[in-house]
């Protein structure tokens, strides 16, 4: 059985009104336990709304949606489910309840009601692999907004989901804040917890085995990073960007370069020029270049 | 930036001390016991007792000296006009006059009654601000809820309160710090916020206001939400990481502070009395 | 004179406290009319709080501060001036909408300039059409009821709308979808092109810098640590790193080929540059 599977997922805000919405139509998809899913698309493509959907925060209007077997729709598996998939949401500074790291860290399993030493144990283990234990007793308002996006991890981690969903947890940081969530996600999923990164920053899903592009409520796209940026004007349709190397790879071989296809990389792309150039060793002005 | 740096009152300094681990029912206790103790002195003897009192306690909490006076800044507006007032219009009757002002007069009994209430009022501020500088507001609402415990039954919704409360002081520096942002930005729109009348200056901050209260209510929303998804339903079946526990040192915290609250509660003259 | 022109400019928060903090130390910076400047640098590197001196929300604790020779150092400067001619955009800036419609919101500046009802009328349909939000579809609807990159357009059209010279924007950009992004971007470019406006961008993105700006301040620990041309400033990556900057995307193939012996040329900002300098790298004779 796959972590989370959904079927034919419809949502419709305000369904029933004037100002009914639709935010999906139709979304079916399966996400195995231990993948990393990178979902992408422009604005209004219905992405929040699908995450939202992943850990009960919003209940289908039509379809279903599953998690580890349990029906989000069942009322009595909604706390299952919040326990098993967590999620990071956008703004760093509105999702930590505590004034003290350590304090907003044990929120979660406060919650699921485990006796304290064992909260204790969970706080101090979670800090540790987000690399914020040094942090335990600071304010969260004095921290940069990468440490709070690692302590808000470190939050949901406390509760031992499997699956962490990040709604553009990345959207407002800073480069290196960036970095620093990458970082922490990519070790996570290493030790086997599922990973789903909501993000507009191409770059990042990049990074993700698996990328599905929204839009309009539906699943345009999904596939292998390379796959999706192989379809450069399907992407420009569905407002978003090629990231500048598979970009200029794709130029290039459009000029008759014979670039290799399914280029993601500077690193690659920069052997692949290399290597055609030393094929020319001797004509050109190759070999000298070094500095 | 600035507004955050300027208040002090209800942060919570990180310390390692003696006071920070006492438990905060016992802290809650000795700050009303305190507070009642500061209404009832009646001269500067005790004042003198409390200040010795809270400076020791300042000493073992590992506060600097200095940060704790500046949370007396927002306050020293009200502290002079309370003091002025008081010394000029004080009601009293006779008594020595020491200088004129125009045709408002200061006698010695008032300027020393004015003093004594500025004292009352700075006392008030250091007993709350130690509170809150050596007990995080999580511990905080949990004395709080635990103190209001026994009244559940009358209907008081204790777990709320107390969560309500701890909100409120987690997002004061973020608003703060976003009302700061707002009032500039305006600013750089042309807006003026010392100009005109009250009627003017009110409207003028409308700018100001209305974007601050769209923030906190997304703000909330957000918060709302993060805290469901991390399985938030209420105070039912809710564990806590730190059990608050009665130690030990706890009961002579208690026993200190009842003492001191005594003691310098006392007025001079008893003391007179009962010394020989 | 240049149009803005910062010597030795120090600022310090809350001096003489134990909170003292020193934001910037000895800025010496000058900025000439009509020109793009990409100001980047970590996050507390002390960009804000330099931008904020430039129409005068800040003063300097020391050091002077001359915006179209107005020196604000002067406490009786005159600041209303200043903040005509220079119009600032702080990050998220859509925070700061409070109208109930999306002209009046433009209308704020202006009205607190004390101009005509025409003239005000004519800056906020102008201000909207730069930044491509239609007046007569949008004019009369609730700021609260547009979708994120709308507000943020309206959001800067109400500092356009001041019609100043000089247009500083944090991080315009930032929290769009990538389309958003290119969008508010290339209407930053057209303003700068075409109206002649002095733009200092806060970026946090090579890339957008390298797209953008003629000129590069690059801040780091409250002083100005490289200065110069765009090109210049991405030929020294490894200065840029060890501030903890990279360099655009194409620059950093550029050095890797280079690193391979491959003859390119290192300084490419654009796509287009480096097809041309590839082909030439690889080409025959």
């Amino acid at each position: 059985m796959a972590l989370i599977e959904i079927q034919n997922l419809h949502h419709t805000y305000h369904a029933g009104t004037p100002e009914a919405v639709v935010a999906l139509d139709g979304i079916s998809l399966t996400i195995e336990r231990g993948e990393f899913v990178a979902i992408v698309g422009g604005n209004g493509s219905g992405k929040s709304t699908l995450a939202k959907h992943l850990n009960a925060l919003l209940l289908p209007t039509e379809g279903e949606v599953r998690v580890d077997g349990l029906d989000t729709r069942e009322p009595a598996s909604t706390w299952e489910v919040r326990q098993r998939v967590g999620m990071v949401f956008q703004n760093p500074d509105n999702q930590l309840v505590a004034t003290v790291v350590e304090e907003d860290v044990a929120f979660g399993p406060e919650n699921l009601g485990l006796p304290s030493r064992e909260i204790v144990e969970r706080v101090e283990e979670s800090l540790r692999v987000v690399g914020m234990l040094d942090y335990r007793r600071h304010q969260p308002h004095l921290l940069s907004g990468g440490q709070k996006q690692r302590v808000a991890i470190a939050g949901i981690l406390a509760m031992r989901p499997q699956c962490l969903v990040l709604d553009e947890a990345t959207t407002m940081l800073d480069p290196l804040g960036q970095r620093e969530v990458m970082e922490t996600i990519h070790t996570l999923n290493r030790e086997g917890v599922t990973v789903i990164h909501i993000t507009h920053a191409m770059e990042e899903a990049a990074q993700c085995p698996r990328m599905i592009v929204l839009s309009s409520g539906r699943v345009a796209m999904d596939g292998l990073p390379v796959d999706v940026f192989s379809r450069a004007d399907d992407l420009h349709r569905l407002r978003l960007v090629l990231p500048p190397i598979p970009a200029l790879a794709s130029q290039l071989r459009r000029d008759g370069l014979p670039v290799p296809e399914r280029i993601l990389d500077a690193d690659d792309l920069a052997s692949a020029i290399a290597s055609l150039a030393t094929e020319r060793v001797g004509h050109g002005r190759v070999g000298n270049g070094a500095d | 930036m600035e507004l955050t740096r300027y208040v002090t009152i209800g942060q919570y300094l990180p310390r390692e001390s003696p006071i920070h681990r006492l438990d905060p029912r016992t802290k809650i206790a000795a700050v009303t016991m305190w507070t009642v103790a500061i209404f009832v002195v009646r001269d500067f003897s005790g004042y003198a007792l409390l200040a010795l009192v809270l400076g020791g306690v300042v000493v073992a909490a590992q506060i600097s000296p200095g940060y704790l006076l500046r949370g007396l800044r927002p306050i020293v507006f009200l502290l002079l006009f309370t003091v002025v007032l008081n010394i000029f219009f004080s009601g009293l009757q006779g008594g020595t006059v020491l200088f004129r002002l125009g045709p408002l007069l200061a006698t010695r009994e008032a300027v020393l009654r004015a003093l004594f209430i500025g004292c009352r009022l700075v006392g008030l501020v250091v007993v709350t601000s130690l509170l809150t500088f050596t007990t995080s507001p999580m511990e905080l609402t949990d004395g709080i809820e635990r103190s209001l415990r026994p009244f559940r039954r009358l209907g008081v919704p204790a777990h709320e309160l107390a969560m309500m409360m701890t909100i409120a002081l987690r997002f004061i520096p973020t608003l703060l710090e976003e009302t700061e942002k707002i009032i500039k930005a305006q600013m750089a729109r042309g807006a003026q916020f010392d100009q005109g009348n009250v009627l003017r200056r009110a409207r003028a901050l409308v700018p100001v206001l209305v974007p601050l209260f769209v923030s906190a209510f997304r703000r909330a929303d957000e918060l709302a939400l993060a805290m469901l998804a991390r399985c938030y339903r209420g105070g039912e079946h809710r564990t806590r990481m730190r059990e608050l526990s009665f130690a030990p040192r706890d009961g002579i915290a208690l026993a200190v502070a009842t003492v001191a609250s005594v003691v310098f509660a006392l007025p001079y003259e008893v003391w007179g009395r009962l010394l020989h | 004179m240049a149009l803005i022109e910062c010597v030795d400019l120090t600022h310090v928060y809350l001096r003489g406290t134990p909170l003292e903090a020193v934001a910037l130390r000895g800025v010496t910076l000058s900025i000439d009319a009509g020109t793009f400047v990409g100001l980047l640098g970590p996050t507390g590197s002390g960009k804000s709080t330099l931008i904020q001196h430039f129409n005068a929300l800040l003063r300097p604790t020391s050091g002077t501060v001359h915006v179209a020779g107005i020196d604000l150092s002067q406490p009786r400067a005159d600041v209303k001036t200043v903040r005509r001619q220079v119009g600032l955009v702080f990050q998220y800036p859509e925070h700061q909408l409070f109208e109930e419609t999306v002209f009046d919101d433009v209308a704020y500046g202006p009205r607190n300039l004390g101009l005509a009802t025409e003239e005000i009328q004519d800056r906020v349909q102008d201000a909207l059409r730069l930044v491509g939000v239609d007046p007569d579809a949008f004019g009369r609807r609730s700021p609260f009821s547009l979708s994120g990159g709308e507000m943020r357009r309206v959001a800067i059209a109400g500092v356009l709308a001041m019609q100043p010279q000089v247009l500083v924007l944090d991080e315009p950009a930032a929290g769009l979808d990538p389309q958003g992004k290119q969008e508010i971007l290339g209407q930053i470019r057209t303003l700068h092109r075409e109206r002649g406006l002095t733009v200092i961008l806060i970026t946090h993105s090579m890339d957008e810098a390298a797209q953008l700006v003629d000129r590069i301040v690059v801040m780091n620990r409250g002083q100005v640590a490289m200065d110069g041309p765009v090109r210049g400033i991405f030929r020294r990556a490894d200065e840029l790193a060890s501030i903890g900057l990279g360099v655009p995307a194409i620059t950093d193939l550029m050095l890797r080929l280079r690193r391979r012996g491959v003859a390119v040329r290192p300084d490419v900002l654009s796509l287009e540059e480096a097809r041309a300098a590839i082909w030439e790298a690889v080409r025959w004779n």
